[in-house]
């Protein structure tokens, strides 16, 4: 899947687990520029983007997850 | 041998002189400073464990290599498991063997047996939890890819020993550290002065506010029974606000000497007194602890969970809380600690709300809150302080009766003064890293210098001529 594709529904997950949009998407955003994106919410974040691609994650592949740039990455690998 | 000792103040004076005279050296040689330093300073707090944790120490290295460079995925987690169970097994030996052991026997008597208690209670090495979760955390974060094996046995020594942190915390992760440990530290004059001025905030907080406090505190705990509602009721936010000074005091100590070192480390505290519901108060109490809880135990379990919703979340929270409050100690006050924690956050789950970040509140707006959360985390630390599950049951049973009405008998008026100064100050700079952290840059310098002048002047005040331990050395 294309990178393109990948990033506004990796946006619109962010926003409807952490409720807001006060972010933009760069590839080296991480998480502790959002504002809630901490390791309480992680998870949901985790479970709501496999839900949203429909595909399934390794706790290895998320342990490895550095910034935005690597999640979309991540995300794209699993549709090659 | 303590921070606040005149034997600490020598041997940091010497290990400061030789690390910066190093620097035109090289950075292998302030490592070999540090190392040097560390080693020492464990051998002389506890000569008898200096073996052990050096054996552990040696283990984890050859461990991490081990995981790193083995080919076969199978053997790789048998070296895994194998770090983890000698890691985890040596903490439960020193620290909960002697408290299984002790309750089997209970259990047993109660079944009409006739066993005896350990008689012999076995020493703990000090710091050994702070030192087991740090060594761990390596191991699974090799394993995991999460960070490069570390191949230099100085580096990986040094990080071990390095003893600002080395008793009581924080808990420093391998990969803020290790990565300083490849370049020469430049002396930093800022980073240094600023270390200086941590550590003078931490010794005000634990020698003037904790200590002054403590036996306060300690009196009512002795005569729960013999004190009123309102008393017992006053003496659970001093204990809160005593333990607070007492840990974020020895954290910023640790803290301001690691940075006088040019290494800054991982904060423990950001203003915990002051949080408007549960989550944030263990984002902002003992910060690297519960930091590696979260990653450690909570992101694992949860994400096993996660296909359980809600029920999944709340498993993975009461499993995380409950290793936080056993890693305080072998105590069933301690797992009921943990456990508390978790019911504390289950209208937070159950609401959707943990994924809802914090209003934009004004800060008066949240007050109410605050406060609400001071009151319920007090009344939550006497489990901390109470010597056992029935003097806690006893302690809360005490406060709603009549006497709650009658004036506190706690002489809290001779340590007033300092008291309003220390909260007022932490509420102030709630979310820096230290209350005196921008003292050198916005402060006047006629301010600045009265200022440590008043803060020096209350703690050679109140320093006894004993040397007080800290709480936390007990963990």
């Amino acid at each position: 899947m294309e990178r393109d594709l990948i990033i506004p529904r990796i946006q619109k997950t962010l926003i409807a687990v952490l409720g807001h949009d006060h972010f933009e998407m760069r590839d080296d955003l991480t998480a502790p520029d959002v504002e809630g994106w901490d390791s309480l919410t992680h998870m949901s974040i985790i479970t709501g983007l496999e839900k949203e691609f429909d595909v399934r994650f390794k706790l290895r592949e998320i342990n490895k997850l550095r910034n935005m740039g690597t999640l979309i990455d991540l995300i794209g690998s699993k549709f090659v | 041998m303590l921070f606040l000792s005149s034997e600490f103040i020598v041997f940091f004076a010497v290990v400061f002189v030789l690390y910066w005279a190093m620097e035109r050296v090289s950075a292998t040689a302030q490592n070999l400073v540090l190392l040097a330093g560390g080693l020492f300073f464990y051998g002389w707090a506890d000569l008898r464990f200096l073996a052990l944790l050096t054996l552990s120490a040696a283990t984890n290295y050859g461990l991490g290599l081990a995981i790193e460079d083995t080919k076969s995925e199978p053997r790789r987690r048998v070296w895994f498991w194998f770090g983890m169970v000698f890691n985890f097994g040596l903490l439960a030996y020193f620290k909960y063997f002697g408290f299984f052991y002790d309750s089997f026997v209970d259990l047993l008597n109660q079944f009409g047996g006739h066993s005896e208690h350990l008689s012999l209670k076995i020493a703990l090495p000090l710091g050994i939890s702070f030192f087991t979760f740090q060594v761990a955390g390596y191991l699974i974060d090799v394993f995991n890819g999460g960070i490069e094996v570390c191949r230099k046995p100085v580096h990986f020594f040094t990080y071990v020993f390095h003893f600002p942190k080395l008793l009581s915390g924080p808990v420093e992760r391998a990969q803020a550290f290790l990565p300083r440990l490849t370049l020469v530290r430049a002396f930093d004059r800022a980073l240094v002065t600023d270390g200086a001025r941590q550590i003078l905030w931490g010794i005000f907080a634990k020698a003037v506010i904790a200590d002054n406090l403590a036996p306060l505190v300690d009196r009512v705990h002795a005569d729960i029974p013999g004190s009123g509602g309102s008393t017992l009721l006053l003496a659970a936010p001093l204990y809160l606000i005593q333990l607070f000074a007492d840990f974020s005091g020895y954290s910023n100590m640790a803290i301001g000497t690691s940075k006088m070192l040019g290494i800054p480390l991982a904060i423990n505290f950001r203003g915990p007194l002051f949080v408007a519901n549960i989550s944030e108060f263990w984002r902002k109490w003992h910060i690297s602890l519960t930091s590696w809880m979260m990653d450690y135990v909570f992101t694992p379990i949860s994400f096993l969970l996660r296909d359980k919703g809600r029920v999944g979340m709340v498993i993975a929270i009461f499993i995380t809380f409950l290793a936080v409050g056993i890693w305080h100690g072998a105590n069933w006050t301690f797992m009921a600690f943990g456990l508390v924690q978790g019911v504390y956050f289950l209208p937070l789950v159950l609401s959707g709300k943990v994924n809802v970040t914090s209003r934009k509140d004004r800060w008066w707006q949240q007050v109410p809150a605050m406060l609400g959360m001071f009151v319920l985390m007090s009344l939550t630390f006497v489990l901390m302080r109470a010597t056992d599950l029935s003097a806690a049951w006893m302690y809360m049973q005490g406060i709603p009766n009549a006497s709650l009405f009658e004036t506190p008998d706690i002489d809290i008026w001779t340590i007033f003064i300092p008291l309003f100064v220390f909260v007022g100050m932490e509420w102030y700079t709630r979310g820096m890293d230290h209350a005196l952290q921008t003292w050198a840059t916005e402060r006047h310098w006629f301010f600045r210098w009265t200022s440590y002048g008043l803060l020096i002047t209350l703690i050679l005040l109140s320093m006894s001529t004993q040397e007080a331990g800290f709480i936390y050395f007990q963990f």
